[in-house]
């Protein structure tokens, strides 16, 4: 570790800090229909949207509607991309002439991309033509992501909302999500992507000379060695730039070539780094202030985001420690740092970005469930590789998807206040609202869906043919391997730990399983909880009411987070990442 | 035929996501 590290860390900390207010306001004023940036230009398109869709603006929904919508437009968009892909090789922008997907991968992408989890089993430059990728996942991008804020924005209501019926409506929270806050942020960052070396076009590949040839040996079958001198290499192309933007800002994730935001087509800079990792933080942020907004309690987001704040800095300490400390087992060769040396564990790294910024990263997009990489995470050392699947675990309610951290938090804010209760005596209240049976009913079944399925597809992979078959490491890393995938998969992250090859029937269809269950079972009840709030009577503040306002509501939140991730998932990751860092201290790895 | 498969199995998962959200529903107290 070093100062210029440690600068960029919190460089990166202040300037989050710095946008969440002023976009924490944006948000609100948005889905409050106040007055707000770009009304003149955008307000117009708005109303027409409305009008075209037949959707009155005024009309507000009960959790019922709204979910029921919720999952309409889900299962339709799935739908559209699955035939999308099925369908590439005739559609237009196919430049490569890539073939229609297969039935199970585009299943799997289809779910992936509908749920925000952009799981991606394929390599985007060799498997999806333009179409595919722009109509079909960046498309994705933007509406998972919108509904995602919609969710959010309306179990605030319930909370905010005092003896009503109503919640929103969906399809003008969506619109508006789209519309005004995620759309107008993508085309700008996408330009200043361009302007930094991000390409964006519709040309077919393009074929170059290498400088310097290269000889290959393959093995044939029959066991003799086969020569070959490469002389050529082939560059992708495509448009990357307007959908590099939308997969951070909207915290999906999912890149347009295989090697994702390592790639310099996708994140050319430094300062693109940097600008991809605070975008990925932003909305999940600024819905904080949001929060604290709606609510009529200011100081109640600021300590939903001090919780977030401090889980992110433990979690980015420890990344960044145990990787600059780096392998001990390969302590015989030089590890230290000097001007052609970075020193620690530099495997799996882009040497433009180092260990604090690939530490930094992995941090950041596992806090969110974004799912970009700017490194691989399966070379990382085992306990730095244990903090995204941490992170993860938690839920992902340090800030979080869009949306879906804060919906996410609240859940764990809600069992906070009911523990609260239970010690004090007193019946739980959360923001002058009651805390009773149904809620904590609603709010256990969340966390409960989520944990289950990672854990019981991730034994079933562990112990079968088909699941042991696609690991390419023996030992605790192989189960982290497997671990990983699920809860990428559940917690509708994304990114892959590496090493194993997901794109088999079984994979294809189990995560794509999991990721349905991890997100729609796990907001149905949250909204379930949004719409039984919403009709509940203030109650005023007493004396016997636990304040959700300052650092003790923060720590007790944070101690609920963590002992319901430690309890349900410790034995899991004893036998991975942990068991793992113990051999490696004694000299063995995998 | 695997096409049929992973439609119709989504077209499942979403009909019982429906029947969660009903069962969620009648859970609720003073309805």
């Amino acid at each position: 570790m070093n100062a210029n590290g440690w600068f960029q860390i919190f460089l990166f900390f202040g300037v989050v800090l710095l946008i969440t207010r002023p976009l924490g306001v944006f948000l609100y004023r948005v889905f409050e229909g106040k007055p707000a940036f770009l009304d003149f230009a955008l307000r117009p398109v708005e109303r027409l949207v409305y009008r075209v869709c037949g959707i009155d603006e005024k009309q507000e929904m009960r959790w019922t509607e709204y979910g029921a919508a919720m999952l309409l437009f889900s299962g339709v968009s799935l739908a559209l991309l699955y035939f999308i892909q099925r369908l590439q090789l005739w559609l237009p922008w196919n430049p490569q002439k890539m073939t229609n997907v297969a039935p199970d991968l585009a299943w799997n992408t289809a779910v992936s991309f509908t749920t925000n989890t952009n799981w991606q089993a394929y390599s985007g430059e060799s498997t999806m033509s333009y179409f595919t990728q722009m109509a079909g996942l960046a498309y994705h991008n933007f509406s998972s992501a919108a509904v995602g804020i919609a969710l959010a924005v309306a179990l605030i209501r319930g909370v905010a909302r005092r003896e009503s019926k109503t919640i929103g409506n969906f399809w003008v929270d969506t619109t508006r999500a789209f519309l005004r806050v995620l759309l107008p942020v993508s085309l700008v960052v996408a330009v200043f992507f361009v302007s930094q070396g991000a390409i964006q076009n519709f040309r077919p590949y393009t074929t170059v000379s290498v400088i310097e040839p290269q000889s290959v040996e393959t093995k044939n079958a029959d066991g003799s060695v086969k020569k070959d001198t490469v002389t050529t290499q082939m560059i992708a192309q495509g448009p990357v730039a307007s959908q590099e933007a939308i997969k951070m800002f909207g915290t999906n994730g999912g890149g347009f070539f295989g090697a994702n935001s390592t790639h310099p087509f996708e994140n050319p800079t430094p300062l693109t780094n940097f600008v991809q990792m605070v975008l990925i933080f932003a909305i999940p942020s600024a819905l904080t202030y949001t929060l604290g907004r709606m609510t009529g309690s200011a100081r109640h987001g600021w300590a939903v985001w001090s919780a977030m704040a401090a889980l992110f800095l433990c979690g980015v300490l420890v990344a960044y420690a145990f990787e600059a400390r780096g392998n001990p087992m390969m302590s015989g060769i030089q590890t230290n740092t000097s001007a052609t040396q970075p020193g620690g564990n530099m495997e799996g790294k882009e040497v433009r970005f180092g260990i604090a910024n690939s530490a930094l990263f992995t941090t950041v997009t596992t806090d969110a469930s974004c799912g970009a990489v700017n490194n691989q995470h399966d070379s990382l050392t085992p306990l730095a590789g244990m903090v995204p699947l941490v992170n993860i675990m938690l839920g992902e309610v340090i800030f979080g998807g869009v949306g879906a951290g804060l919906y996410g938090v609240l859940v764990f804010a809600i069992l906070a206040v009911f523990l609260a209760g239970l010690m004090v005596g007193r019946t739980p209240e959360y923001l002058g609202k009651k805390i009773e049976s149904y809620d904590v009913q609603m709010a256990t079944l969340a966390i409960l869906v989520t944990s289950l399925t990672i854990l019981i597809f991730s034994a079933i992979a562990s112990v079968s043919k088909f699941g042991i078959s696609s690991i390419s490491n023996t030992g605790p890393h192989g189960l982290s391997q497997i671990l990983y995938a699920y809860t990428s998969a559940v917690g509708n992250n994304g990114s892959a730990f590496g090493g194993l090859n997901a794109n088999t029937l079984w994979y294809n269809s189990s995560l794509g399983t999991a990721m349905l269950l991890g997100r729609f079972f796990m907001i149905i009840p949250i909204l379930a909880i949004a719409g039984n709030l919403a009709r509940k009577k203030h109650v005023p503040e007493s004396l016997g009411t636990f304040p959700v306002t300052g650092p003790l509501f923060s720590v007790l939140l944070i101690s609920v987070i963590l002992i319901v991730g430690a309890l349900t998932f410790f034995p899991a990751l004893s036998l991975g990442p942990i068991l793992e860092h113990l051999m490696m201290s004694a000299g063995k790895a995998f | 035929m695997r096409d049929i498969v992973f439609l119709l199995g989504t077209i499942v998962f979403f009909v019982l996501g429906l029947a969660y959200l009903k069962g969620c529903d009648r859970l609720r107290p003073e309805k």
